[in-house]
């Protein structure tokens, strides 16, 4: 992603899958990360400090689980990422 | 150029442009609406079930009309990133996701361009109720997709259009680009109050 304006926040929870499906978020080049962070406060509801994170793991370590549910539940996630031009799949979680 | 978006007392977000900013952001919303539409109309079955009734029987939704969206991804570059496959190691799931969401999901891009090519008019002041704002966020994003993707931008890409010579044809590419990025961002941080 590109690094507009870096907050380094204090926040080391993760997001622990404890269903079967899970949507992932992937890093590119040309999302920003003030975007990302946006995005996943304004769909997923999460704090400014769990979005901050997420896009985060996701600017580092390429890729986050954002979201876990039913299969038809993350194809929605998906669906609306796509949406938000984000690029992001489903999975079982293994 | 250097407008960019703020937030009114009133709550509303408003920006105001130059004649031959609004008139460029007109062109690049006209094309990418062209692009959405036109990619649409592609051979919707794939090739390998030509041979198959059955597979070609359910792709057709035994004629009942249940299912006509595309398996492939688009062979355009932009469209394959504007519309992405929805399982990264499974072409076959893949193939069924984009079936039941890609034509939804081009309605809903073409929807959003057209919102702000609404709003946009020829220059001056616009004022954006929450849902307009939106709409521009998210085509900005789309914007910045499309020329990132023809540019093949990178997370390095500055030291890429820093090498670039003067004259080459890619360097207003990249000031569109980073434009477009300085309104996408000063957008995002308007919005993030309603947060």
């Amino acid at each position: 992603m590109a690094p507009v304006e870096l907050d380094q926040p204090d926040v080391h929870q993760e997001v622990k899958p404890d269903k079967p499906w899970v949507t992932i978020v992937w890093n590119d080049p040309v999302n920003l990360m003030s975007y990302v962070t946006y995005v996943f406060q304004k769909h997923f509801g999460y704090s400014k400090e769990k979005a901050t994170k997420l896009m985060l793991d996701v600017h580092h370590k390429g890729k986050a689980v954002v979201s876990n549910g039913s299969r038809e539940e993350m194809e929605r996630d998906v669906s609306a990422m796509h949406g938000y031009g984000l690029w992001a799949t489903l999975q079982h979680d293994t | 150029m250097s407008s960019r978006f703020r937030r009114a007392r009133s709550g509303a977000i408003t920006l105001t442009l130059e004649p031959v900013e609004a008139a460029v952001l007109a062109n690049l919303i006209e094309q990418i609406i062209t692009l959405l539409k036109d990619g649409d109309e592609r051979e919707h079955s794939p090739a390998e079930s030509a041979d198959d009734p059955l597979a070609a029987a359910l792709d057709t939704g035994f004629g009942l009309g249940l299912d006509d969206g595309p398996v492939q991804p688009p062979e355009d570059e932009v469209l394959a990133r504007l519309l992405p496959e929805g399982y990264r190691d499974d072409p076959e799931a893949s193939a069924e996701f984009r079936r039941f969401t890609e034509r939804e999901l081009r309605a809903r891009k073409i929807a959003v361009a057209s919102t702000v090519l609404s709003t946009l008019g020829s220059g001056g002041k616009i004022t954006l109720d929450a849902d307009r704002a939106q709409a521009w966020l998210l085509l900005l994003n789309d914007l910045r997709l499309a020329i990132g993707t023809r540019l093949s931008i990178a997370e390095d890409y500055e030291a890429a259009a820093a090498s670039l010579a003067p004259d080459d044809p890619q360097v207003p590419m990249y000031e569109l680009y980073e434009w477009l990025t300085w309104l996408q961002d000063s957008l995002v941080r308007a919005l993030a109050g309603d947060l």
